[in-house]
C-alpha cells in the first residue's frame, strides 16, 4: 500500500476541509435566513446544529478515509454524500436563483445515493458480491434518471402543491405534473427497493462475515439503514403530501434521523478506516524501526503491539525442509490453521519465508499481508536469519558437546583397551619369564625353554594387540602417505569398490575427516554381512575434497545421517557440509564436502 | 604363609600361582571374580588375599569392593591389591575405612618376587603396604614450595618409607640407622608438618597418605 499523500496531498485535503466548513455554514445561514418556512435548518437551531454537524463529520471521515486508503472510493463518497446532505438547503432558499433551486432539486438524491454505496460496499465502498454491484449500479441509475427527469419536466412554478416556494425552473423542456408525480413516486419505489435491497444484502453479508468483518462491517451499515429509513419517509412525505414541511413532526423526526444516522455512519467509517489503517501504520513503524536498527523490542513483540493481538506469534520455515522454527531459534510444530488461530503466510519469490499466527477475530489476514510492506519483509527476513542463527549456533554447541563425548569415550575405550589387553599381556609375560628364570636356576637351561617359547608367544601377541589398537586411533598410512593409501589399505580388511582417489596431500584434519567417513559408512555395510559392498571415491573440485560413499544396501538417508553424527561434527567443524540422500536404485549416497583452503 | 588368588586373567592367576608356590609360598584358593574370591576366602581362611582391582563383570574396581568386604567380614585376613592404576585413591580410601592388613601394590611386582613375598609377610604380620612408586609420585607431587622443604633429605627419605607402611624398626633397617635415630626423625617429621601425633602405625601411614595426597 502507498502512502495516503501520494494521492491526496496534504493542502488538498486542507482546502476540501476549509471549503466543507465554509459550505455548510453558508448554507445553514442561507437556510436561516432564507427559508424560515422551507428548511430544516432554518427552522430550529437544533436542526441547523445537527445539520452541520453530520455534514462535517461525514466530510471528515471522509477525508481521513481519503488520505488514509487513497486507492478505495469510501472516502471520496463520504466527502460526495456530506456536500450533497445540504443540497435542500439550497431548494428551501426563497429568494435564491432559479436555477440554482431547480438543480438542487433535481440532485437532492445524491446523498441517497452515495449512502447506499458506502453501505454495501463497507468498508471500502467497494462492494464484494454482484448483486451488491448491480444495486448499487441500479440506484446511481435511478437517481440520475429521476434528477435529468426534475429539470426537465418539473416546473415548481406550475405545481398546485407548491404553496409557498414557487419558482420557475429555468432548464424546463417540458412542462408535465403528471411526470413530476410520477417521478416523485419513482423516488418512493427507489427508496423501497434500496431499502429491501440494502438490508437483505447488508444482512446476508453481515451474517456470513468473521468475527472481524462484522466489526468492519456494523458500524458503517446500521447508520446507513437508520439514514436509508429516515429518507423513505421523506420521499414518501413528498410523494404524499402537498409539500415536504419542516413544521410537521413526522417530517422532522425524519430529519432528525437521516441527521443521527449520517453522523454515525460517519463515525463508523472512521472507525473501520482507523482498522483498517492499522496494517500501514505497521508497516511505517516496522520501517522506522529497521531504519533506526535500534529494535527495542523482537518483531513478534512490535508486530504484536502494532496490530493489538498478543497472541501474534512468527514462525519461519527451515530451508532444509519441512521443520518450523520460531523466533527463539527453537523448532515449533508446522503452524495450521484453528478455530482461534490464522496462519498468514508471507512469501518472497513465490517460497514461503514466514508464518504469522494470530487472532481472526482482531486481525483479517488479507488486511495483514498487505499491511506488511516491504520494510516489515525486510524486517521479517532479517528476524528469520537472526532465527536461522539461532538455530546454528544450537546446533553447533550439541556438535560441540558431542565431539567432547566421543573424545572422552574414546579415551575410555583406549584406556580399557590397553589394560585389559596390552598391559595383561606383559604382566603375563613378564610372569613367564620369571617362571622361565626360576626352572633355569633349578633345573638347568633345558628346563626354562617351555616357559621361554610361552613368553615368546605372549610377546607376540601383545604387539600385534598395541599394533591393532595404534592403528584403531590414527592409521599410520593416512599420516605417512594420505588419504589414497589409507583407504587402500582401509579396503584390504573391508569389501569396497573404489574409485578415483585424490593423489595429493591435503591438510591433516581434511585427511582423518574424510578417512573417519569412509571408514565409518564402509563399516556399516560391512556390519550388515550381506548386499552389495559400498563404493568409495574422493576429489578434488574447487578447492574442496568431495568423498562419496555409495551404500546400496541402505534405504534410510535418516538412519544412516543419525549413524554418522560424529562424522557430521567432524565435517562441519571443518566449515564442511555432509548429506545423505536416496538414490534412484533405492540406496544412499554419502557425500562430504570438505573445504581445503 | 596361606593365601589366596584373584585374577581373571587366567594366565596370570595360574603364573603368579606357580611363582608363589616356588617362593614357598601355600595357595589355598583361586579365583576369577569377586564371588569366586569371597567365597574361596570364608571357606579356607587365608593369611591374605591377593587381589586384582579390576575383575568382571564391570572391570572397575570390583577387587576393592571385595577387599572392602573381606576386610569386613574377615579382620584376621590381609589383603594385598593388585593395580594398574599408579593412584593412592584407592589405597587411602581402603586404610582410612580398614586399617592394617592392607597392601596397595602395582601389578607389575607380580614378577618382583622379593617385593610380593616382602609385602605378604608385612601384611601378614599386621603392616600396610603401599607401593614405593605410588609414594614417590605422591612426594614428587607439585605443591606449595615451602611444603616438604621444611624436611631435610634424610626425613624426606623416612617420610616415603613411613608412607610404604613401614615400621620404625623396618625403616631402620632400610636406611641403616638407629631405631632411636629414626625415632627422632619420625618426631621431627610430625612436629615439623604440623601432622596429629600418633603411636598407631596405620593412623600414622594414613595421616603421612593424606598430607602427600592434599
Amino acid at each position: 500500500m502507498r502512502a495516503g499523500n501520494a494521492s491526496v496531498g496534504r493542502y488538498a485535503t486542507i482546502v476540501v476541509a476549509a471549503l466543507a466548513v465554509a459550505y455548510g455554514l453558508i448554507a445553514v445561514g442561507v437556510a436561516a435566513r432564507h427559508g424560515v418556512f422551507t428548511t430544516y435548518a432554518g427552522r430550529s437551531t437544533a436542526a441547523a446544529a445537527g445539520e452541520l454537524a453530520a455534514g462535517w463529520m461525514l466530510v471528515a471521515a471522509g477525508l481521513a478515509a481519503w488520505w488514509r486508503r487513497p486507492r478505495v472510493p469510501a472516502g471520496p463518497l463520504a466527502v460526495l454524500a456530506g456536500f450533497a446532505w445540504f443540497i435542500p438547503d439550497w431548494i428551501g432558499w426563497q429568494t435564491g436563483p432559479a436555477a440554482v433551486r431547480a438543480l438542487a432539486l433535481a440532485a437532492q438524491g445524491l446523498t441517497l445515493a452515495a449512502v447506499v454505496q458506502l453501505a454495501l460496499g463497507a468498508p471500502t465502498g467497494r462492494p464484494s458480491s454482484a448483486l451488491a454491484r448491480r444495486l448499487i449500479v441500479t440506484t446511481w441509475s435511478a437517481t440520475v434518471a429521476i434528477a435529468i427527469g426534475r429539470v426537465l419536466f418539473y416546473n415548481p412554478f406550475t405545481d398546485p402543491a407548491c404553496v409557498t416556494w414557487c419558482t420557475a425552473n429555468p432548464l424546463l423542456l417540458h412542462d408535465s405534473q403528471t411526470v413530476a408525480r410520477a417521478l416523485d413516486w419513482a423516488d418512493v419505489g427507489l427508496c423501497a427497493f434500496v431499502a429491501v435491497g440494502v438490508a437483505s444484502i447488508g444482512g446476508r453479508s453481515l451474517a456470513h462475515a468473521t468475527t472481524a468483518a462484522r466489526r468492519m462491517l456494523l458500524p458503517v451499515v446500521l447508520p446507513a439503514a437508520l439514514f436509508i429509513a429516515a429518507w423513505t419517509v421523506r420521499v414518501i412525505l413528498v410523494a404524499t403530501t402537498p409539500n415536504e414541511n419542516p413544521a410537521r413532526a413526522i417530517a422532522m423526526a425524519s430529519f432528525a434521523g437521516r441527521a443521527v444516522g449520517l453522523g454515525l455512519m460517519a463515525l463508523g467509517l472512521a472507525w473501520s478506516t482507523g482498522r483498517a489503517a492499522r496494517g500501514a501504520t505497521m508497516t511505517r513503524r516496522l520501517a522506522r524501526q529497521a531504519a533506526a536498527g535500534t529494535e527495542e523490542h523482537s518483531l513478534e513483540v512490535a508486530l504484536a503491539r502494532a496490530t493489538g493481538d498478543v497472541s501474534l506469534r512468527l514462525a519461519f520455515p527451515l530451508r532444509d525442509g519441512g521443520r518450523w522454527i520460531d523466533t527463539q531459534g527453537s523448532e515449533i510444530e508446522p503452524p495450521q490453521r484453528r478455530a482461534d488461530r490464522s496462519v498468514t503466510t508471507i512469501l518472497r519469490d513465490g517460497q514461503t519465508v514466514a508464518a504469522l499466527l494470530h487472532d481472526p477475530a482482531i486481525l483479517d489476514g488479507e488486511a495483514l499481508r498487505r499491511g506488511i510492506g516491504t520494510a516489515a519483509e525486510l524486517a521479517i527476513a532479517n528476524e528469520r536469519l537472526r532465527a536461522e542463527a539461532l538455530v546454528q549456533l544450537r546446533e553447533v554447541k550439541a556438535s560441540r558437546l558431542r565431539l567432547v563425548e566421543t573424545g572422552d569415550a574414546e579415551r575410555r575405550t583406549l584406556e580399557r583397551d590397553l589394560h585389559d589387553g596390552a598391559q595383561q599381556r606383559l604382566v603375563s609375560l613378564a610372569i613367564a619369564l620369571r617362571m622361565a628364570q626360576s626352572a633355569f636356576d633349578e633345573q638347568g637351561a633345558g628346563a626354562a625353554g617351555a616357559s621361554l617359547r610361552e613368553a615368546g608367544d605372549r610377546l607376540d601377541r601383545a604387539i600385534t594387540e598395541l599394533r591393532e589398537l595404534a592403528h584403531g586411533l590414527h592409521p599410520v598410512e593416512l599420516s605417512d602417505e594420505g588419504l589414497a593409501a589409507a583407504v587402500e589399505a582401509l579396503a584390504e580388511g573391508a569389501p569396497m569398490h573404489l574409485g578415483a582417489l585424490p593423489a595429493q596431500r591435503l591438510p591433516p584434519s581434511v585427511e582423518v575427516a574424510a578417512y573417519v567417513l569412509v571408514e565409518e559408512a564402509t563399516r556399516r555395510a560391512a556390519a550388515r554381512e550381506r548386499g552389495p559392498a559400498p563404493g568409495v571415491q574422493a576429489q578434488l573440485a574447487d578447492g574442496k575434497l568431495v568423498v562419496e560413499v555409495e551404500d546400496r544396501g541402505e534405504d534410510s538417508p535418516q538412519r544412516a545421517l543419525a549413524d554418522l553424527v560424529s562424522v557430521v561434527d567432524r565435517v562441519r567443524a571443518l566449515d564442511g557440509l555432509l548429506t545423505v540422500e536416496s538414490t534412484s536404485d533405492g540406496g544412499v549416497l554419502i557425500r562430504a564436502e570438505l573445504p581445503c583452503a | 604363609m596361606r593365601v589366596v588368588v584373584a585374577d581373571d586373567s587366567m594366565l596370570i592367576r595360574e603364573g603368579l600361582t606357580t611363582l608363589l608356590r616356588q617362593a614357598g609360598v601355600t595357595v589355598v584358593g583361586k579365583a576369577s571374580n569377586s564371588d569366586e574370591l569371597l567365597r574361596s576366602v570364608a571357606l579356607s581362611q587365608p593369611d591374605v588375599a591377593v587381589v586384582d582391582v579390576r575383575m568382571p563383570p564391570g572391570q572397575s574396581d570390583e577387587g576393592v569392593v571385595a577387599a572392602e568386604r573381606i576386610r569386613d567380614e574377615h579382620p584376621n585376613v590381609g589383603v594385598l591389591l593388585l593395580s594398574h592404576y599408579v593412584d593412592s585413591r584407592y589405597a587411602t580410601r581402603l586404610l582410612a575405612e580398614h586399617p592394617g592388613r592392607l597392601g596397595y601394590l602395582l601389578k607389575e611386582r607380580v614378577s618382583d618376587m622379593a617385593v610380593l613375598i616382602d609385602a605378604l609377610e608385612r601384611i601378614a604380620a599386621g603392616e600396610c603396604v603401599i607401593d614405593p612408586t605410588i609414594v614417590a609420585g605422591l612426594v614428587k607431587r607439585p605443591r606449595p614450595a615451602q611444603a616438604l622443604a621444611v624436611l631435610s633429605n634424610r626425613e624426606r627419605e623416612v617420610l616415603a618409607l613411613m608412607a610404604e607402611g613401614h615400621s620404625n624398626q623396618g625403616i631402620a633397617e632400610q636406611l641403616v640407622l638407629s631405631g632411636k635415630t629414626v625415632e627422632s626423625h619420625v618426631r621431627q617429621i610430625f612436629a615439623k608438618l604440623d601432622l596429629p601425633d600418633t603411636s598407631d602405625q596405620h593412623r600414622r601411614v594414613l595421616a603421612v597418605l593424606r598430607f602427600l595426597r592434599s
